[in-house]
């Protein structure tokens, strides 16, 4: 049974009620004044809650994506071998495509003239790391004749949680048509990926000392998988990070660590300093050090401000980053440039960043360097896009939803 | 009352308690059969429930800042969004690129050899300025279909120039048909390759600002595939190693001395064995996946034949680096021409 199936949800929900009538039916049998019956009747009662609790976790689950899957939130993963983890029989990655179509994702299609969503996995050749992703194309890139190479912008959700969520609950591509085709903003290629490389474990796109190489991927692999199979602005000044919550700290920290692959980088409510709780684990090595360098607001006191530039959101009530965002726009110093969006309220949820999004996407497409012709030389083979064209069984997203 | 106040909070947890230990007392007056008597029970259970529920929802909310406020919660409009930048405009400022020009060392390569510049490069992101010789080979053009490959090499500016005379025989390989055409970089080590945390970022400065500075400065090629770094000795031929492995998306080849791959002593690890090991090209090899790159390695001792697709390793003559020729020839036939960029 999948986790964030129907037939998942109807059982939990009907196991609760089970419990509940189970409560009322053998409660009379324990009605005594003795301990033994109050306990008895303590019981049941926070027996039933158990699983009331139990269906009511399943639900919200369901309903924001947090654990796509049972290996996702026990950490088995069924198709791609172990990331990064240190081993002298890992197997070549002698595979020709970087990025393959993701039969096992969902499908999503937009209206017509909208463009479109491939489902992918991007394997990366220096970490042997593949995760799943969604890959959104402008119409204008679909245009038989054009050569163009778009600007890029690679976003994350956040910790835990799936790519798809930046599609359902962020509503990213259907957004970014909108804005594209009102001419608010270039047209670009969107990439959706989730910042989670080796779950249930949270990385914070962190090159973990012997572990899982999560900032390789994003800074080195991503970058090359997704130049190999689409027509991706060859500079970093085409190159752009965003994302929320966790994968706006990852955005923040890759265009500050990695100017030099993303120009720009976009993190609705992300935090700045470097995560280390259970769901992580030792994230750094035990070394203070490094995880300092890791604290993006360490950086601004104790290293140059790299040329980057950065949009930041918080809300003044309902964001715990308000203090640390403040210090972080004062503390960035030229070559760096620092933008913000400051909500009276609005908390830690995709509503608030769907308010944000259009300015943000604005703001971002402004300073993304717009296509350079590619070479008429470099004949680069077909992308797995042109496989992946989402059948009739795709989901259709709606730009006008709500 | 603040959805996520602790008054509120904790007068839900109170109702949820006294709910809870309502339903334990209560219980037993409704034992009965009778439908009222079950409906009674059924209420009390599900209230109960209910309140415990409503409680432990609240709790976590406000522990997680979820939803801010009632008018957060409804999905009430926080009116217009607005960008607060400090620097509107529509592109980042450009970072002040490093110009070519000329001193006593680049004056000394003969005229139709091409020519030498030097580059004052001050790395925006790792904070190391240096001086940087490239060798421009005569078919250079600023705006040539095809950008340039480029050769990183890794030593002290007047051994490799007034020494070993690298211009010179570069000049002299391209002319005679051996050598492709390609830039030549000579950087000194300086800095050392690791970030060391808390310190010197040797490793940002050759991956990320030199690249970017030669980049801005010529029309070079942006792929791994054009770029290639080599070391001769010591801490050259143990950087050499280190960014073509921990950086094959920049530098796809490499040649470097098997004798000097140790990584260099010192607090730069930030106190952690993992760090020095990610830092330590055997360590690497043995233990991450192997990087898409070529390499050719001087006074092989096991290191080459322990490289695994898609890395390739070659040993080169232990004398490899008596004979400068011998290296640039490999550097150029792992080099690839740039796509127009």
């Amino acid at each position: 049974m999948r986790l964030t199936g129907v037939p998942l949800q109807i059982t939990v929900v009907a196991v609760a009620l089970i419990a509940i009538v189970a409560t009322v039916r053998l409660a009379p049998r324990v009605a005594g004044g003795r301990l033994a019956d109050v306990l008895a009747r303590l019981g049941l009662v926070l027996g039933c809650q158990l699983f009331v609790v139990l269906a009511v976790l399943d639900l919200v689950n369901a309903s924001f994506d947090f654990y796509g899957s049972w290996g996702d939130l026990v950490g088995v993963r069924a198709r791609t071998q172990n990331p990064g983890v240190p081993s002298a029989r890992t197997p070549a990655a002698n595979r020709s495509a970087l990025v393959t179509p993701d039969p096992a994702a969902p499908r999503y299609r937009l209206p017509a003239g909208q463009g479109r969503i491939d489902s992918v996995v991007i394997h990366g050749a220096r970490t042997l790391i593949s995760e799943p992703a969604f890959v959104y194309l402008p119409p204008q890139y679909l245009t038989p004749a054009d050569r163009t190479r778009f600007p890029v912008i690679v976003a994350f959700t956040g910790y835990p949680g799936d790519a798809q969520n930046l599609i359902t609950h962020l509503r990213l591509p259907t957004t970014v048509a909108q804005e594209i085709a009102a001419g608010r903003m270039p047209p670009a290629i969107v990439v959706m990926l989730r910042p989670t490389v080796a779950p249930p474990r949270d990385t914070e796109c962190t090159d973990v000392p012997h572990g899982p190489q999560a900032e390789t991927f994003f800074a080195q692999d991503v970058p090359a998988a997704l130049a190999s199979a689409y027509r991706t602005a060859d500079r970093a000044t085409g190159w752009g990070a965003m994302g929320d919550s966790t994968g706006g700290y990852c955005a923040a920290k890759l265009a500050m660590r990695h100017s030099d692959r993303y120009a720009a980088g976009v993190s609705l409510a992300g935090y700045y300093h470097a995560l280390q709780d259970f769901t992580t684990g030792d994230l750094y090595g035990r070394s203070r050090a490094y995880r300092d360098e890791n604290d993006l607001l360490w950086r601004l006191r104790h290293l140059p401000s790299p040329p980057v530039s950065l949009l930041l959101t918080t809300s003044r009530v309902g964001e715990k980053d308000y203090a640390q965002t403040r210090r972080f726009l004062a503390l960035a110093r030229p070559p760096m440039r620092v933008a913000s969006i400051t909500l009276p309220f609005g908390g830690h949820h995709f509503s608030t960043w769907r308010r944000e999004l259009p300015p943000a996407l604005r703001w971002l497409g402004a300073r993304l360097a717009s296509g350079t012709k590619t070479g008429s030389f470099t004949g680069r083979p077909p992308g797995p896009g042109r496989s992946t064209v989402p059948g009739p069984g795709g989901r259709s997203l709606s730009a006008g939803r709500r | 009352m603040g959805l996520t106040g602790a008054g509120f909070v904790a007068s839900l947890t109170v109702v949820a308690l006294a709910a809870v230990a309502a339903c334990v007392r209560l219980l037993p007056r409704y034992s009965g059969p009778g439908r009222r008597q079950v409906a009674a029970r059924t209420g009390l259970v599900a209230g109960g429930q209910a309140a415990l529920l409503l409680a432990l929802l609240v709790l976590i909310n406000s522990g997680m800042q979820f939803y801010s406020s009632w008018r957060d919660l409804f999905g009430m409009s926080a009116g217009t969004v607005r960008i607060a930048d400090r620097n509107p405009g529509p592109a980042p400022v450009a970072v002040p690129s490093a110009r070519p020009s000329h001193n006593a060392l680049t004056r000394r390569l003969p005229a139709g050899d091409g020519r030498l510049d030097v580059l004052d490069v001050h790395g925006p992101r790792s904070g190391i300025s240096a001086h940087v010789y490239v060798y421009v080979p005569p078919q250079y053009a600023r705006d040539g279909r095809r950008p340039l490959p480029a050769a990183l090499l890794l030593a002290p500016a007047r051994d490799a120039i007034v020494g070993q005379r690298v211009p010179e025989l570069a000049a002299r390989e391209i002319a005679a048909g051996r050598l492709r055409p390609m830039l030549l970089v000579i950087a000194p080590v300086g800095p050392g390759c690791v970030d060391a945390p808390g310190h010197a970022q040797g490793e940002t400065f050759f991956s990320q600002d030199l690249l970017a500075a030669v980049g801005a400065a010529y029309h070079v090629s942006g792929e791994p595939s054009g770029w290639s770094v080599a070391g001769a000795r010591g801490s050259a031929a143990y950087c050499a190693a280190l960014l073509a492995m921990r950086h094959s998306d920049r530098f796809g080849s490499a040649v470097f001395t098997a004798t000097a791959l140790a990584p260099p002593a010192g607090d730069l690890y930030g106190g952690s064995r993992a760090i020095r090991d990610e830092y330590d090209p055997r360590w690497r090899l043995r233990h991450r996946p192997p990087p898409p790159i070529s390499v050719g390695v001087v006074a092989d001792d096991g290191f080459a034949s322990a490289a695994r697709p898609p890395m390739h390793a070659e040993p080169l003559p232990p004398a490899a680096w008596q004979n400068p020729p011998t290296v640039l020839r490999w550097l150029g036939a792992h080099l690839a021409s740039g796509s127009q960029a």
